[in-house]
């Protein structure tokens, strides 16, 4: 966690401890401290949420439902199976997980925002469940007698002691959320939340981990629920309907999703609305809160804490003034470039046997095959539309070939989801920049390591010596690459406020924090000028003498015959010509290709 | 005792029921797809439309005392306003916004209808007369209302003028163009805010249609928005998303899964049949039983 985030927590503590205290003379307001357990029972089910919101970039309209999965699991278990109360909360917490796997693992694969109907959906039939299993649940009329908590034999029945009981677990879920944000999960799920497709590239198994964001929202919600029964002891289904959802929903956005502090502040305002504030609307309170939401989405969507300070970015920008650009003088590596040491006869790092991309009716890729021979610089050449991309696309996984072998070594690669074929080896940078905008400089580099690097939710959540040891090493490894690509002076830059060429120069540091063993850059000389284009290919040079093998695609024709050993021409969708700069440059197919028939 | 013949009759009438209540799914479902191809979004608010439109229509029609075919098209006219009104005041402010926003602002919007709906009409159920007087027609023992033909005649008329208009119209090619990449459209003169804004319209008017052709059946209540909109939902991914005529026929599926769970299962659980069926299309075949997964793999939502 930064120094910041230690601030805060420690302020926000000392203020929770305090608060009974401070409110204690006033007798008017004596009951907010009920209110505040409350608070800290709802706060458990906005702190996943908002992360799934925040950092996963994914509505749940069924937090109530997980709510109440653990509500009336710990009130059916400790009433009808006398169950300890502490006994029944995990396996509240265990039912409420193992159903948000089942709901989440089939929509999460999906792009775009399924989750959220499929949650509606999902919330509309627990109520009705709820309702309509009335030998267990009591239905509409709901259960009573519930039993309260106990520790060390004690009965808990003070509020005050709720109340300090109820905020501790609150903090330790606030604890858990900011280990995991401050570490490489953390750095995956903003990755995510920025540009998927980018991140999938650098190993980051997207759908996998919005299901496991999922899965830890709703195990908080269903603590939170656990608690909520044992505090109230009766339980009614009106509480964990659609209407419940929505009210944490809007305690998240009220609070910001972009900050986790959010949650428990937009959290603590609603719940006194809703307790105390707002019961004068009694049940029009749906029309003010639907009303509070859409100003805030309109007027303020990033929240009550946007208001507190500056984005960070601005701040790495002032610590970290950028140096005047040195002059390289611009020379190939210490190795003098070779093409003659390149073994024909080695087993090719890359075979492509008749890869075929069709959309539609449109075929961009026609039955290409052509070997990579390992530790050259491939260049990938042809007019716009001629496939390029596409090929990239297709052997980084982003797109499936419509037929055809795409096989690494021996592993046959095509098909498979590109953060798997990121941990086999291959690494890419996009056409058009896809950086990680809000993370610093080192933090985009740090992400490449992703796939090289292992602790989880877990781990990371409760900080681990070995995600602590794991997360010190990859700082270290991240600084020396940068040092290698000469961004080191820039490392706590917002990669965002780089200017173009260290932007791309940075996107191919990521890329090779992944430890590529093939790496394919698309067209990394777009957008830079000729002195760039210098570093760009010293750069390339550099890699290539590491052992990489280097594929690229490039229009700017100087650097490849500078720099490519072999040059791959496509046209239409057909490899038309292959060799190396000498005779590509010679063979009159690729001369009609570039200018037309002379 | 239940014989042979009296179960058929059951049978025929449940698929009446499902036909009925299947059809008004449909048209809900259609008002997502508007929506939907031209901007992307999926507006949680048109449950919200039908409720609306099938209130407005017990105002004019039992308030005012209106003819049923006046309170009708008032009604209508109605809808197409806050239709307007939610395109000119809500969404055009949130404009550079994300999906995941937008989502949750036509949340928000719901609830405000809703809430205003509770406010002006209380949490009584409505009912409305039927659009044209006289007895069920009787078929092989099951009743079928005059009300159902209302319903199907209104739909197919629905169907069929909006195919013509986003097959054939300039108007409806371009809002077709406007949800594929709004920025292409932009660039060849497509007014896009116009385009955005006659979808909203549209779609709440055909909302408003649809609860107006509801009430005489089922009553209408404030809070009957969400579950309409959610099974319309249902029947507009089941049908694949923007699809009319996958609307039509997904929104009947619907509607007999349900009736036929009512009759034989359990009518508590009518609701969650749809909504299981819902959950069972997104897990398995997203594009929706008529969409292709090509095309679906092109869209955002």
């Amino acid at each position: 966690m930064s120094k910041k985030d230690w601030l805060v927590f420690l302020g926000a503590a000392i203020f929770i401890a305090l608060f009974p205290l401070i409110i204690h003379p006033f007798k008017a307001i004596s009951d907010y401290v009920d209110v505040m357990v409350f608070a800290g029972i709802f706060t458990m089910v906005c702190l996943g949420l908002s992360l799934l919101m925040g950092y996963a970039g994914q509505i749940s309209l069924a937090q109530a439902a997980f709510f109440g999965i653990g509500a009336y699991s710990s009130g059916i278990l400790t009433t009808h199976f006398d169950f300890n109360p502490w006994a029944a909360m995990p396996l509240g917490a265990l039912l409420a997980g193992v159903v948000a796997w089942l709901v989440g693992k089939p929509t999460l694969r999906l792009k775009g925002h399924y989750l959220a109907m499929a949650t509606l959906g999902f919330g509309v039939i627990v109520e009705i469940i709820l309702q309509e299993e009335v030998q267990w649940t009591g239905g509409p009329s709901g259960m009573a007698d519930i039993p309260g908590l106990k520790i060390a034999g004690f009965n808990i029945i003070n509020e005050t002691a709720w109340y300090y009981l109820v905020w501790t677990v609150v903090f330790l879920m606030i604890l858990f959320c900011l280990n995991v944000i401050h570490s490489r999960m953390g750095r995956a799920l903003k990755a995510i939340h920025e540009d998927e497709r980018a991140a999938e590239s650098m190993g980051v198994p997207t759908a996998k981990y919005k299901v496991q964001v999922f899965v830890l929202s709703a195990i908080f919600a269903s603590i939170g629920g656990s608690f909520y029964t044992h505090y109230v002891c009766c339980l009614n289904p009106s509480s964990f309907n659609l209407m419940w959802s929505i009210r944490f929903l809007l305690m998240v956005m009220l609070g910001g999703i972009h900050n986790l502090w959010g949650a428990p502040l937009g959290t603590v305002l609603l719940t006194f609305m809703g307790n105390e504030w707002l019961q004068v609307f009694a049940e029009f309170d749906i029309l003010v809160y639907g009303g509070i939401l859409l100003v805030v989405m309109l007027f303020l969507p990033g929240g009550l804490v946007s208001l507190f300070g500056r984005r960070s970015r601005l701040d790495g920008m002032a610590a970290a003034p950028v140096p005047p650009h040195a002059e390289v003088p611009v020379t190939y590596g210490a190795e003098p470039w070779r093409p003659d040491t390149v073994n024909e006869g080695s087993a090719p790092i890359l075979e492509l046997e008749d890869v075929t991309m069709h959309f539609g009716g449109l075929a961009a890729l026609i039955s290409i095959s052509y070997q990579v021979q390992p530790g050259l610089i491939q260049a990938v050449i042809g007019p716009n539309g001629a496939g390029k991309t596409t090929l990239f696309n297709c052997i980084s996984g982003v797109l499936k070939p419509t037929a055809g072998k795409i096989i690494l070594e021996t592993r046959l690669i095509n098909g498979l989801e590109p953060h798997l074929i990121a941990n086999f080896g291959v690494s890419r940078t996009f056409q058009q920049v896809a950086l990680f905008e809000s993370m610093s400089v080192l933090e985009n580099v740090m992400l490449g390591r992703h796939p090289r690097t292992r602790s989880g939710f877990f781990a990371t959540g409760l900080r681990l010596q070995r995600m602590r040891r794991e997360e010190k090493r990859i700082t270290e490894e991240a600084l020396n690459l940068l040092d290698f690509v000469g961004l080191a002076q820039v490392a706590h830059q917002s990669a965002g406020t780089l200017p173009f060429g260290k932007q791309k120069i940075l996107e191919i540091a990521r890329a090779l924090a992944t430890e590529p063993r093939l790496l394919l850059l698309d067209e990394p000389a777009g957008g830079l000028n000729v002195k760039e284009t210098e570093v760009l290919g010293e750069l390339i040079h550099k890699i290539r003498c590491q052992g990489i093998t280097v594929m690229l695609v490039e229009h700017d024709m100087s650097l490849i015959m500078d720099i490519s050993d072999r040059i791959l021409v496509l046209n239409f969708g057909l490899p038309i010509a292959s060799g190396t700069p000498q005779e590509t440059r010679e063979n009159p197919a690729v001369i009609e290709a570039y200018l037309g028939e002379v | 005792m239940v014989t042979g013949s009296s179960m058929g009759t059951d049978l025929l009438q449940y698929t009446v029921t499902g036909l009925t209540i299947g059809t008004i799914y449909a048209l809900v479902a259609i008002g997502y797809d508007i929506i939907y191809n031209v901007t992307e979004i999926i507006n949680f608010a048109q449950g919200e439309f039908v409720v609306l439109g099938g209130l407005f229509a017990v105002f004019f029609a039992v308030s005012l005392h209106l003819p049923i075919w006046l309170a009708f098209g008032a009604s209508i006219a109605v809808g197409t306003l806050i239709g307007y009104l939610l395109d000119r005041l809500v969404i055009r402010q949130a404009r550079n916004t994300t999906v995941m926003s937008l989502i949750i602002i036509t949340l928000a919007v719901s609830f405000i209808l809703k809430g205003g709906a509770m406010l002006a009409w209380g949490k009584d159920p409505y009912n409305l007369p039927a659009f044209s007087s006289g007895s069920p027609i009787i078929l092989a023992g099951a009743a079928i209302q005059l009300q159902a033909l209302w319903i199907f005649g209104v739909s197919a008329l629905v169907v069929l003028a909006l195919t013509l208009f986003f097959r054939r119209s300039v108007y409806g090619k371009a809002m077709l163009a406007c949800a594929d990449n709004p920025n292409a459209a932009r660039m060849v003169g497509i007014p896009v805010r116009l385009m955005v804004l006659i979808a909203f319209v549209l779609s709440a008017a055909i909302g408003a249609a649809a609860g107006v052709l509801i009430t005489p059946i089922s009553l209408m209540e404030y809070n009957h928005g969400a579950l309409l909109g959610l099974k319309g939902f249902g029947a507009a991914v089941l049908g694949g998303l923007g699809n009319f005529h996958g609307a039509l026929a997904a929104g009947v599926v619907l509607g007999l899964v349900e009736s036929y769970c009512a009759g034989y299962l359990s009518s508590g659980y009518k609701d969650a049949a749809a909504l299981v069926l819902l959950l069972l299309v997104l897990f398995l075949k997203p594009e929706g039983l008529f969409g292709s997964s090509e095309a679906a793999k092109l869209k955002r939502f």
